[in-house]
């Protein structure tokens, strides 16, 4: 049985995310739906390259559209590829290619940096996710988007980004009436950048068009993995309702095309809409008033949630992330190791070395810190001790001395300190005797010695009492 | 701003010393001497720029191929991120009178320079860049091929050690360099990083990506000339052999070699980076199969 995990559903499409939405595409059309159940989990750290989509077989876990349908044509020996030759798949991988990185950024544009519609975005993932987990991936998601669409657009302020269509909020056309310099400015720029907008989304979708051409498909009368990752993008902007829709308007009022294109493909890619609240609490055979299936014909599973380990899971990675200690040298677990050469193996050895010694050194400084810290602490009183002058160095000192790199300084201060103990000792400030030689003279001598020997063994300073 | 009256004492201290402007120094003689040539500033080595070698970065390599193509006169002038007005390289000084006559400097940075290129008349027959196809298969290149060469040459331990640390981080002064190749490193990271949303990199796949990426670039050459059947290379001539004479050129590290072994598999693309390289850049060093 496979297990696809996607991104969980909202605007009565199967998923929030485009990637997501042309995987189901590609296994509706591939698979037969007693073989694969859709599983909304909307948790990207479940796989090991902690992305959605991930097809589970067994314990095997692919993830990316990609990386999918690649998976499957090894496993069924079959894809819908099949039928093209060697220039059609090229060019289904530059298309393909195309569409993701210009359409994901159109999307990225349209969803998460442009505020109003991020609102709604909100909500969406309300229904999704639990409580921290909804805010912290939303964040991560913007944050993706926005370095994505560095230097294409300055992420819209509220007043900026309000269409010409849409009527002003209550609020602000409140704040627009008292102000109305304001107004007219956030108007115009408004509209600059609606202007900048549309001529991005224009560019791609006539490119879109003109790949398309007249035909059914992008290759001919059968569909092809091209015509399913197109079909996620494009979907996705043409059936998301968001209150700032100038991606939608711009598909519905000049690509008409590509419209009807959508339109025809959807009901074989992905079946009737389907209903988000029915569909996350495990009820997606219901039928809906309206005489449709909730789920929209489509094999949904239940999504586990476990909530505890899971928000326990991503506060750990954070921490970790924090820390320093990320997992970005991971290595993926494919399915393909017995491919890897000797070589390739040891090599893969080295750099893992390297990133545990990479690991260790963060490690090492983080507790070398805290270290000299509660040494600094220890030692200008914060923390008060029942010990003696003497005993108060040697528990810092035997602190520091175990604990790596930044331990080494905590240890050669306490060193020194003890070094200045002994030579308090030596000028007979603490009332203890040392001066074996008795001479006026020595004293100086006397000091240097016990100081160097201080330094030098770093614990054995301070000179037996006598 | 409402002016404050001045105090009349004041007044009369100011007007006993009053501002006098003299006229702008000369430039040091060190300064750089703009003839009619333009200058196109990119990384590459002080003898590289002299003999007009290819540039072993990708960017600047294809502006610098772009306009071989297209005849333009011009030289190559070494240079790092700093001394660009945007920030990165590469950019164009062109002048149009001699120095004695005229200070202004026409500065072309690379987003504007095929529009410099056009403006000038030396505009070829190509391809138009606009029409669909190659604006998908410039997409190819830029995400595939770009993310795998980025991961091979900065984030492949030994490669980012040898290979990147001596072209773009050599500074005399070795702690400072060991802090920009850092640097370097961060920022390809977070290139690579964009189209892998889950923030983990796996060697295999994005050369495997590369792997696939070539593989169409190759297929869509066939047994051309040049890509798409034009007559004359074109920007998208140039932006593929911006990355294969370096893979091909770069001694990569025995083990880190995945994309020149990628690039020796597709003998339609040697012959595609031959063609150019003899024609365009007949100084340049020629790959070695063997090493």
């Amino acid at each position: 049985m496979l297990e696809l995990h996607i991104w969980g559903p909202s605007f009565a499409l199967p998923s929030i995310s485009p990637q997501s939405l042309s995987t189901i595409a590609y296994l509706n059309l591939t698979q037969l739906p007693t073989t694969w159940t859709l599983i909304p989990s909307s948790n990207p750290l479940l796989s090991p390259s902690r992305e959605l989509p991930a097809l589970r077989d067994g314990t095997t876990w692919v993830s990316g559209f990609r990386g999918v349908i690649e998976y499957l044509r090894r496993k069924n020996d079959s894809s819908l590829d099949d039928a093209l030759d060697r220039v059609q798949r090229a060019e289904a991988l530059a298309f393909g290619t195309y569409i993701e990185s210009e359409g994901g950024r159109l999307l990225d544009l349209s969803m998460y940096l442009t505020d109003e519609n991020f609102d709604v975005l909100r909500r969406a993932f309300a229904k999704l996710l639990p409580v921290p987990a909804r805010y912290y991936f939303l964040g991560v998601l913007r944050r993706e988007a926005r370095r994505r669409c560095d230097g294409l657009i300055p992420a819209s302020s509220s007043a900026g980004a309000t269409g010409a269509t849409t009527p002003l909020p209550q609020p602000s056309a409140m704040t627009a009436t008292a102000l109305p310099g304001i107004k007219k400015k956030s108007s115009a720029k408004g509209a600059a950048e609606r202007i900048k907008q549309v001529a991005i989304a224009a560019d791609f979708l006539l490119t879109v068009q003109s790949l398309l051409g007249k035909k059914r498909f992008f290759f001919g009368d059968q569909p092809s993995s091209l015509d399913c990752l197109a079909f996620g993008y494009l979907s996705l902007g043409l059936y998301a309702e968001l209150p700032n829709g100038w991606l939608r308007e711009e598909m519905l009022a000049r690509h008409g095309g590509l419209c009807r294109y959508v339109n025809e493909v959807r009901g074989r890619m992905l079946g009737d809409g389907v209903d988000v609240t029915a569909v996350m609490s495990g009820q997606a055979t219901m039928t809906m008033p309206s005489g449709k299936l909730a789920g929209g014909g489509l094999p949904w599973g239940v999504v586990e949630r476990k909530d505890v380990p899971r928000v326990a899971g991503f506060l750990l990675d954070r921490a970790m992330e924090i820390v320093g200690i990320t997992s970005t040298e991971r290595y993926g677990g494919g399915g393909d190791k017995g491919e890897q050469t000797e070589e390739g193996e040891e090599h893969r050895e080295g750099a893992k070395s390297l990133q545990r010694w990479k690991t260790a050194k963060n490690v090492a400084t983080v507790v070398g810190c805290i270290g000299a810290f509660i040494g600094y602490c220890v030692w200008s009183g914060l923390i008060a001790t029942e010990f003696s002058g003497k005993g108060k160095y040697e528990v810092a000192g035997g602190r520091g001395g175990g604990e790596g790199e930044g331990g080494d300084d905590a240890e050669n201060g306490m060193g020194l300190l003890e070094g200045f103990g002994s030579a308090e000792a030596i000028l007979g400030l603490g009332g203890r005797g040392t001066f074996s030689r008795g001479e006026e003279d020595g004293i100086d001598e006397a000091i240097d010695e016990e100081f160097v020997r201080g330094v030098e063994d770093g614990k054995g300073g301070v000179p037996a009492e006598k | 701003m409402a002016s404050l009256p001045i105090p009349q004492f004041l007044k009369t201290l100011f007007n006993s010393f009053p501002l006098l402007t003299y006229p702008a120094n000369p430039l040091p003689s060190r300064c750089p001497k703009f003839d009619t040539t333009p200058s196109l500033y990119v990384f590459t080595t002080p003898e590289d720029a002299d003999s007009g070698n290819p540039s072993f970065n990708p960017s600047c390599l294809k502006w610098q191929a772009y306009l071989k193509f297209n005849g333009v006169e011009f030289k190559t002038v070494p240079s790092n991120n700093h001394a660009s007005p945007t920030g990165a390289l590469p950019f164009m000084i062109s002048q149009q009178k001699p120095m004695s006559e005229s200070t202004e400097v026409a500065v072309v940075p690379s987003s504007k320079l095929a529009a410099w290129i056009e403006k000038h008349g030396y505009s070829l027959e190509v391809v138009d860049m606009e029409s669909a196809r190659p604006k998908a298969f410039l997409a190819l290149v830029n995400s595939q091929l770009r993310d795998a060469w980025l991961y091979a040459l900065y984030l492949e331990p030994n490669n980012s050690q040898d290979l990147a640390g001596e072209l773009y981080c050599g500074s005399s002064v070795s702690a400072v360099s060991s802090f920009l190749l850092r640097q370097t490193k961060a920022a390809a990271r977070q290139q690579v990083l964009q189209a892998h949303p889950g923030g983990v990199l796996d060697p295999r796949k994005i050369y495997a990506g590369a792997g696939d990426a070539l593989e169409a670039i190759s297929a869509i050459l066939g047994k051309d000339t040049w890509f798409f059947g034009s007559r004359d290379p074109g920007l998208f001539d140039a932006s593929v052999f911006a990355y294969t004479h370096p893979i091909l050129n770069l001694r990569w590290h025995s083990e880190e070699d995945a994309l020149f072994r990628a690039v020796m598999g597709h003998e339609n693309l040697l012959g595609h980076e031959r063609r150019i390289r003899v024609k365009f850049f007949p100084e340049a060093n020629t790959p070695d199969p063997n090493y």
